[in-house]
């Protein structure tokens, strides 16, 4: 068998163990410490020999040969905006996942094939309904554009995945002609106004930047009971930055929601998985985000490039198995703060930018 | 430090004395009337004294004052003991007597214009006399952690007869906090005249009565802060704004031929030590023509060796988990380069951010991640530079100059004529002289009205 089939080989039987684990409800029992270890050496192998960009980074650091998952030499997201990643053969990707990135107008690319984008789906499924425990008969809004109309969204995508378990769901974003994302206020007033008139539990999904939007339309009326809220990173920067305790705060007392009803996600264009910060209805505080058992999060310290001790800050770090098909070690450019459930996400270290006293302390 | 200073500046009060728009009113008020009394009608000549006296009690390592900035530096600033103690020698070698005086003689034409209306030799055949006044209040916004330019701008302030009040951001005050303690201490009619808070900025409720009041604001921080500034400051108001600026360095083949590569490189690398390379004046790209002896990768690996050897006599002391950050991941992406491509090369400290160098042949400008994060960059001719420059065009506060004599006249011209407002040697970047022409404006002339007598 050759290094590809070898490769799609382990990608299937990725799906099935993340398919076994979430019957499971997430126990551990099919990807527990040692097989996560066992798959992520296969898996490294496999990348570092079919992968031409990541071959001579393993080469580099004379790390070709460990077996621990933790020593996998870590390719920053940075680096996903001037190189190709992907172990895919050209003539089998369907297309890209394009970062809202804006330094220096860069974006971070991760190629897909039909492949993967099945082990994509298989990971985000199963742990997203672990996690946004809806109403049978919740009705879907979702903030941003469809995937139709933001094909290079790897949130849309997800968004566009995860509507298909509903009986009843929608698309309220859509592409300004500037290319910016907009809501469309009129349809989604009309559709929220509805459902509070049916009385039927709304599921939201949006950007953080869409909910502060959501706080400008005065005719939204609360929300019916049992409603639950999902929110994520993006957008930074276009409208006034809210901290994120504020957001949530401004959408339960305008919103009538419940605190356990509202969920952070954290996940980015150059991984397969993504994190949660709370299961809804669990009341766990304080909240920290959790990836899936298929993929490790470390924080590492900045200095030393060791795991920090619990409760310390440092550079967050993601093994993710579902990254099959591009890079399973990824050095995120975010920090945060390891605590025993997870990780608590202290924002950006920030890109490398132009620079001068002027910008050490803004008064 | 509380028990060890007088509480004499709002920013010396306990932190649960909660400022207010009416306290900042008063305090306005309250240095008005002082300046009337006691710094109006100051001689230059007495100020001057002040000053350069109050200079040398900063170089002696027996002055109170100097000693709780290095023994609390550490943990009160970004930087260490070393850094701190090698920034004030340098900042106050250069505010003496002298120095202040030919900064009166270069941006006002007489040593006495602050004084009285005077004549130099060409107003004396024209028959004229001018006498160059201050603004009553200067507000000053200090942007940067570093504490030169406001020190230096509060000596200014002085030397014109204004009251000043100085608005640090919040938590970064301690050093200008010591340096204002020393000016109370040593002439506290002079004391009298300054105040000092801090609070987070963009406080519209404390702001407002200090632009109101204020005739002259002089701030430093990003373009954007300076803009949302001036959009709040009555329209007669002198706004002197400090934008964002960076300094690179740029070495010729025939200005190699003529330096000691030591010198070179350990200026080079004090340029960078100082202030942890967080000032505008510190080189964050190193420039190298093609074919220089030695070649850019030798220079880049003999700036790691002086690097490395500085973190031992100088060490660059603990920096934020963003700082590090920022650093880690850029080292990262550069080795991931380096690992596919001979055109780049890294040198890094191990265990540790505390210095990193960077080798590519990319001209075009890379802002460093600072704190000892140095970019070689190979080029073959100075087209390359600008070109690669061009995206900080404007924003480039100094160059540091190695080049043969014959050649330097024209290069100074070319970079002028783009936008660089200073070219020194290197090792001297972040050392300007008191005379130096702050982003190509004249410190102590842009403070100043003129009134013209006509005899």
């Amino acid at each position: 068998m050759n290094e590809l089939s070898a490769l799609s080989t382990l990608s299937d039987e990725l799906i099935r163990l993340f398919d076994r684990e979430a019957q499971a409800q997430f126990d551990g029992s099919a990807i527990g410490e040692d097989a996560f270890a066992g798959l992520a050496r296969r898996l490294f192998r496999l990348q570092t020999s079919l992968n031409p960009r990541y071959r001579p980074v393993v080469e580099s650091t004379g790390l070709a040969s460990v077996d621990d998952w933790r020593r996998f030499p870590c390719v920053p997201t940075a680096a996903f905006r001037d190189s190709d990643w992907s172990c895919i053969p050209r003539q089998e990707r369907t297309g890209a996942f394009v970062s809202s990135g804006t330094t220096r107008g860069l974006r971070s690319r991760h190629c897909h094939s039909r492949r993967s984008l099945a082990l994509y789906r298989g990971s985000l499924y199963r742990w997203f309904f672990h996690h946004f425990r809806s109403p049978r008969n919740a009705q879907l809004m979702v903030l941003t554009p469809s995937p139709k109309d933001a094909p290079d969204s790897s949130l849309a995508y997800m968004f566009g995945a995860v509507s298909q378990a509903f009986e009843e769901a929608d698309f309220y974003g859509r592409i300004s002609t500037d290319r910016a994302w907009e809501l469309d206020r009129q349809r989604l007033v009309t559709d929220w106004n509805e459902a509070r008139r049916r009385d039927r539990p709304v599921a939201l999904l949006g950007t953080a930047f869409s909910f502060v939007w959501l706080l400008e339309l005065r005719e939204l009326p609360p929300l019916p009971a049992e409603s639950l809220l999902l929110e994520t990173g993006g957008y930074k920067g276009l409208v006034q930055e809210w901290r994120r305790s504020d957001l949530y705060d401004a959408l339960i007392s305008r919103f009538g929601l419940e605190r356990n009803r509202l969920l952070s996600e954290y996940g980015m264009c150059e991984l397969s998985s993504q994190a949660y910060d709370c299961r809804a209805g669990d009341s766990a505080e304080p909240r920290s985000f959790r990836f899936p058992p298929w993929a490790r999060c470390q924080v590492i310290s900045p200095e030393t490039e060791q795991e920090v001790e619990m409760g310390a800050t440092g550079l967050i770090r993601v093994f993710d198995l579902a990254n099959a098909w591009s890079v399973m070690a990824v050095q995120t450019g975010d920090l945060g703060r390891r605590l025993a459930g997870g990780v608590q996400l202290l924002g950006r270290a920030s890109e490398t930018e132009l620079r001068g006293c002027s910008l050490r302390f803004e008064a | 430090m509380e028990r060890e200073l007088p509480d004499f500046f709002l920013t010396d009060l306990p932190r649960e004395a909660a400022l207010t728009p009416a306290i900042i009113a008063d305090a306005c008020e309250t240095l008005r009337r002082n300046r009337l009394r006691y710094l109006r009608d100051r001689s230059t000549e007495s100020l001057v004294a002040t000053f350069g006296g109050l200079a040398e009690k900063w170089l002696d390592d027996r002055y109170p004052l100097r000693q709780l900035a290095l023994a609390q530096g550490e943990s009160r600033t970004q930087y260490p003991a070393a850094v701190i103690r090698r920034g004030l020698d340098e900042l106050f070698s250069s505010l003496t007597k002298d120095g202040l005086e030919r900064l009166i003689l270069q941006d006002l034409g007489h040593l006495r214009r602050l004084d009285d209306p005077v004549s130099d030799e060409l107003e004396r055949r024209a028959e004229r006399k001018s006498f160059a006044l201050g603004p009553e209040l200067i507000a000053h916004v200090p942007g940067g952690a570093i504490p030169n330019p406001t020190v230096t701008g509060l000596i200014l302030g002085f030397l014109v007869r204004s009251a000043q009040f100085v608005k640090c951001a919040e938590g970064a005050s301690f050093l200008i906090r010591l340096f204002a303690h020393s000016v109370y201490e040593t002439d506290p009619k002079l004391g009298a005249c300054l105040e000092l808070a801090d609070w987070r900025g963009g406080d519209r409720d404390l702001e407002t009565p200090l632009w109101q009041a204020a005739d002259c604001v002089v701030a430093m921080g990003s373009d954007e802060t300076m803009r949302e500034l001036e959009k709040q400051l009555p329209c007669q108001t002198r706004f002197l704004p400090y934008g964002h600026r960076v300094s690179f360095v740029y070495l010729t083949k025939a200005g190699l031929v003529e330096t000691s590569p030591r010198n070179l490189v350990a200026g080079i690398v004090d340029d960078v030590v100082r202030w942890n390379q967080s000032g505008c004046l510190s080189p964050q790209v190193i420039y190298v023509e093609n074919g220089t002896t030695p070649n850019p990768e030798q220079l880049t690996k003999w700036l790691a060796d002086e690097l490395a050897s500085r973190e031992a006599s100088e060490p660059r002391g603990k920096i934020s988990d963003r700082a590090a950050g920022r650093i880690a991941n850029s080292r990262r992406l550069y080795e991931i380069r380096a690992a596919s491509s001979t055109d780049t090369v890294v040198y890094a400290s191990r265990g540790s951010t505390a210095w990193t160098v960077v080798l590519d042949h990319e001209p075009r400008f890379q802002g460093s991640c600072v704190n000892r994060f140095l970019h070689v960059k190979a080029v073959e001719n100075l087209d390359e530079v600008l070109g690669g420059a061009e995206e900080v065009r404007g924003q480039v506060s100094c160059v540091g100059l190695v080049a043969a004599a014959t050649e330097a006249p024209a290069l100074v011209r070319r970079l002028a004529r783009w936008g660089v407002t200073r070219v020194c040697p290197v090792g001297r970047m972040q050392t300007p002289p008191i005379v130096w022409r702050h982003d190509g404006r004249p410190s102590l002339g842009d403070l100043v009205t003129w009134a013209d007598w006509e005899l």
